[in-house]
C-alpha cells in the first residue's frame, strides 16, 4: 500500500479521493447499518427474554400460591366441618382427645403448616404440634385469625401477614368458624416453602423474586427486612393495578431495573420478578463483539477489494499523467505502459496512438524544417558571398567596422563598396522584407549597382541613386499597373575623394562624428523602388564637411527600431547618436565591439526586431605608424 | 444600403488590436505591427475603409486614433494606403480627424508620425501620451 500512500494528498476533486470517499461510504453505511440493527435487535430479544422469563416465574409463583392457599382453604373448610369446639373447658388446658386426634392428623398431612391452632369461644387454645409452648396471656379472641373467622362464619379467611409469636416466621393463618360456633379453626401457613422456591429463581444474573401482601409489607425479599412496609415509588405504582410492568431505577444503587408484576387474588399479594437492565446489554456483549468482528473482516475485505479497484484505476491513470506531462516537456519517446483491457486500457492505448501520429508529424515538421533552414542557411553563404569580404573592404577603406545581423539567417540589410578610380563607393541598404525575400532584393540591387558602377559616368552619388531606381523598378515591373512588387529599398551612398565626403540617401541618415561630436545628415525622402517613387526621381548630393579625420556611420532601420531599455521602446536617432559620441575616439574594432555590447544591453531579452546593418568608415587613408 | 459591420480584431504579437466602429464613426488602431505579410493583414481593413468611407453621409464626422510604438516598412506603407483613403474622403468634404498617441520616450514613433503626416491636410493630431 506504500506506493499508493507515499503520494497520496487529501483532495476531494481527484478521482482517487472521491473513489475511497465513495467507496468507504458503500462499506460503512450498511456494515455499521446492519451491525447495529442485528445488536439492538439481540438486545430487544435478550430484553424479551428477560421479561418473559420473569413473568413465567412470577406466574408460577402466583399460581403456587392459589394452589397452595386454595388446597389449605378447601382443607381447612373440612377440618371445620370435622371438629367441635364446644366440648373443650374454659380454663387453658382443657382438652378434647378427639380435637387433639383430628388436628394432629391435619398437622401430619400438612407437613408444611408451621401449626394447626383452635381457639374456643370461652379463649381456650388448643395447638398441635402440642410441644409449642402458648404464651399465658394469649388470648385467641383477639387474634385476627379468629375475629375474621367469626364475622364470616360460613367462609374460609386468608388473615394478612404476621410474624408468628411461636417461630418468629412470616405466616399467614388460613381459618373458619367450626361447625357448632364455639370457635376457630385455624392453619398457620409458614412462607419457608415458598421463600425456598422464590429464592432459587433468578431472574437473569441478579434479578430476583419479591412478594408483597395487601398491607404492603415484604413477605419475601432477598435485602429488605421481613415485615417492614415498603415504601418504593414503585409499590404505589403496583398496588394501582392487578399486573403490569414498570421500569424504574433502583433507589438503592442507582441503576435502572424493570419489573414485572401480579396480584394473587386469594391473597392479595403482589408478586413481583425485577432484573437489571444493564444485564441486557452484558448478555448482548458477545453478540456486539460478534458483529463488529464480522464487520471488521468484512470491512477488511471490502477495502482490500477497494484498494485493488483503485489502484486498477490510479495507476494507469498517475502513468498516463505522468507520461502526459513527460510528452509535454518534449519527450515524444515516451509511451503509457498498458496492461489493463478495459476502458482505461483503451484510453492508454490511443493516447499511445496519438502520441505516435504526433511524434510522426513532428518528424515531418523537424525533416521539412531542417530541410528549409539547410536552405536558408545556404543561402546565407550565398549573401555572404555578394558581401564584401573584410579583405575587399578592408582595401578600400583601411578604417571600418560592420555590424551585419539578419533577422532570419539571411536578410534585406546589405551593405557594398566598390573602388572606381581615385573614387571610393560605400553603400548600405535595407531593402523591403526579411529574410528569403529581403535577400532576393539585395541579390538584385548588389547586382545591380555593380552594373551601374561598370557602366561608369557616374560623377556623384545621386546619379547612382537615380540610375538604381530607375533600373529596380524596371525589372521589378513597377512601372506596369498589373506588376506585383511594390518593392524597393533605403540606401545611402557615399562616394569619398580622399578625405571628402559625399553623401546621397534615400530614406537614409548618415551619422557624423568628428572633434565637433555627432550630427546626422538626413537623405531624400525618396526611397529606390517602391511605386510612390517616381521613375524619374531625383535625389540629392550633400557635401559632408567635417575633420579630416572623421568617423562616417551608416544604419539600417533595425538599429534605430529596436525595442528594448528600461520602457521597452525603439532606440531612435537620439539614442544612436549618444552611443556613437560615447565610442567615436576609440579604434575602429574597439568601436564594434563597444557598439554590439550597448545593442546587446539595450535589447536584453526582447527578440531582433529587424534586420541590422551598421558600417562605419573613416574616409583618410590611414597614416602610417 | 448595406449595413457596415464593425470590425474588432484582438492584438497579436505581430499585429495591433483594431476596433473599427462605424455605430460611432471610430477607426481605432493600437500595438507594434510587423507581420511578415502586412498586406494580408491590411487588405481588409483597407477594403473595409473604401466602401465606408463611399458611404459617409456628407455631415459625418470621423475620429481615426492610431498608437503605434513599431510598424515595420511594410505596415508603414498600408498606413500611407489608409491615411491616402481619408484624405481622399476629406478632400470630398467629409470631417475627417486623425489623433496619433505616441511615447515621449519613442523617438521612431514621432518619426513615423511626422513623416506619414507630411503629405496630408485634413486635420492630423499627434499627441504625446501623459505618463500614468
Amino acid at each position: 500500500m506504500k506506493f499508493i500512500l507515499r503520494t497520496f494528498k487529501w483532495n476531494i476533486r481527484s478521482v482517487k479521493s472521491r473513489l475511497i470517499l465513495s467507496y468507504s461510504i458503500i462499506l460503512l453505511i450498511p456494515s455499521l447499518a446492519i451491525g447495529w440493527n442485528s445488536y439492538t435487535t439481540a438486545k430487544n430479544k435478550v430484553d424479551d427474554q428477560m421479561k418473559q422469563a420473569a413473568a413465567a416465574e412470577v406466574a408460577l409463583l402466583n399460581q403456587t400460591i392459589a394452589q397452595m392457599i386454595d388446597g389449605k382453604m378447601k382443607d381447612v373448610d373440612l377440618l371445620s366441618q370435622q371438629v367441635s369446639l364446644g366440648s373443650i373447658g374454659s380454663i387453658q388446658g382443657d382438652e378434647d382427645p378427639k380435637v387433639n386426634e383430628a388436628m394432629d392428623t391435619f398437622k401430619r398431612l400438612h407437613p408444611e403448616l408451621e401449626s394447626v391452632i383452635a381457639g374456643t369461644d370461652q379463649g381456650v387454645t388448643v395447638q398441635s404440634p402440642r410441644s409449642l409452648t402458648i404464651p399465658a396471656d394469649y388470648d385467641p379472641r383477639n387474634k385476627p385469625w379468629y375475629t375474621q373467622a367469626m364475622a364470616h362464619k360460613d367462609k374460609v379467611i386468608v388473615t394478612n401477614t404476621y410474624i408468628s409469636n411461636f417461630s418468629n416466621m412470616a405466616i399467614v393463618s388460613i381459618a373458619k368458624a367450626v361447625n357448632d360456633g364455639h370457635g376457630v379453626i385455624a392453619a398457620n401457613l409458614n412462607l419457608k416453602t415458598l421463600d425456598d422456591m422464590v429464592k432459587g429463581v433468578k431472574i437473569g444474573e441478579r434479578g430476583y423474586i419479591y412478594l408483597l401482601d395487601a398491607n404492603r409489607k415484604y413477605l419475601i425479599h432477598p435485602i429488605a427486612k421481613i415485615g417492614d412496609t415498603s415504601t418504593a415509588p414503585t409499590t404505589d405504582t403496583m398496588f394501582k393495578s392487578e399486573s403490569g410492568e414498570i421500569e424504574y431505577v433502583n433507589t438503592l444503587d442507582g441503576k435502572p431495573k424493570k419489573m414485572v408484576y401480579e396480584t394473587n387474588p386469594l391473597t392479595g399479594w403482589k408478586i413481583a420478578g425485577t432484573w437489571y437492565s444493564d444485564e441486557v446489554r452484558q448478555a448482548a456483549a458477545p453478540i456486539f463483539r460478534r458483529t463488529t468482528m464480522v464487520m471488521a473482516l468484512a470491512l477488511f475485505a471490502g477495502a482490500i477489494i477497494v484498494f485493488v479497484i483503485i489502484r486498477s484505476i490510479a495507476i494507469p491513470l498517475r502513468s498516463l499523467t505522468d507520461t502526459s506531462r513527460e510528452i509535454s516537456e518534449g519527450d515524444l519517446e515516451r509511451r503509457v505502459e498498458v496492461k489493463a483491457g478495459d476502458e482505461l486500457g483503451q484510453l492508454g492505448r490511443s493516447f499511445n496512438a496519438m502520441v505516435d501520429s504526433l511524434r510522426s508529424v513532428m518528424l515531418e515538421l523537424a525533416r521539412r524544417n531542417r530541410e528549409m533552414t539547410d536552405s536558408i542557411a545556404y543561402a546565407n553563404r550565398i549573401q555572404q558571398s555578394v558581401l564584401p569580404s573584410p579583405a575587399s573592404l578592408e582595401q578600400v577603406f583601411a578604417e571600418h567596422w560592420v555590424v551585419w545581423k539578419p533577422r532570419d539567417v539571411v536578410g534585406g540589410d546589405f551593405y557594398w563598396t566598390r573602388q572606381v578610380g581615385e573614387v571610393r563607393w560605400v553603400a548600405v541598404g535595407d531593402c523591403t522584407g526579411h529574410g528569403v525575400p529581403g535577400a532576393l532584393m539585395t541579390m538584385l540591387t548588389v547586382a545591380l549597382l555593380n552594373r551601374i558602377a561598370d557602366q561608369g559616368g557616374n560623377d556623384v552619388p545621386s546619379q547612382v541613386l537615380q540610375k538604381l531606381n530607375g533600373l529596380l523598378k524596371h525589372m521589378l515591373r513597377q512601372e506596369q499597373p498589373e506588376g506585383l512588387s511594390d518593392d524597393g529599398l533605403d540606401l545611402g551612398l557615399c562616394f569619398a575623394h580622399g578625405a571628402e565626403v559625399t553623401f546621397a540617401g534615400a530614406g537614409m541618415t548618415i551619422y557624423v562624428a568628428d572633434a565637433a561630436g555627432v550630427r546626422m545628415v538626413k537623405g531624400d525622402k525618396h526611397k529606390i523602388g517602391y511605386r510612390s517613387t517616381p521613375p524619374d526621381c531625383e535625389y540629392t548630393n550633400r557635401l559632408l564637411r567635417a575633420d579630416p579625420d572623421a568617423a562616417y556611420y551608416m544604419a539600417s532601420d533595425g538599429v534605430t527600431d529596436q525595442n528594448g531599455g528600461d520602457k521597452n521602446v525603439s532606440l531612435g536617432r537620439t539614442r544612436l547618436m549618444a552611443w556613437i559620441d560615447s565610442f567615436r575616439i576609440l579604434s575602429m574594432p574597439e568601436q564594434r565591439g563597444e557598439f554590439e555590447r550597448k545593442l546587446a544591453d539595450y535589447m536584453g531579452s526582447e527578440p531582433q526586431r529587424d534586420d541590422i546593418a551598421m558600417l562605419a568608415f573613416r574616409a583618410a587613408p590611414k597614416r602610417a605608424s | 444600403m448595406r449595413r457596415i459591420e464593425p470590425i474588432s480584431l484582438q492584438s497579436s504579437r505581430t499585429t495591433p488590436e483594431v476596433r473599427f466602429d462605424p455605430e460611432r464613426a471610430t477607426l481605432k488602431i493600437r500595438g507594434e505591427s510587423y507581420p511578415e505579410n502586412a498586406f494580408e493583414f491590411y487588405e481588409p481593413l483597407l477594403r473595409w475603409a473604401d466602401e465606408y468611407l463611399a458611404q459617409l453621409s456628407a455631415d459625418s464626422f470621423v475620429r481615426t486614433e492610431l498608437e503605434l510604438p513599431y510598424i515595420n516598412t511594410s505596415s508603414t506603407k498600408c498606413f500611407m494606403l489608409l491615411l491616402e483613403k481619408l484624405e481622399a474622403a476629406y478632400q470630398n468634404g467629409k470631417t475627417i480627424e486623425v489623433y496619433w498617441y505616441y511615447d515621449e520616450d519613442n523617438e521612431s514613433e514621432l518619426e513615423c508620425a511626422e513623416e506619414l503626416k507630411e503629405d496630408l491636410t485634413l486635420p492630423f493630431h499627434i499627441i504625446p501620451k501623459s505618463e500614468g
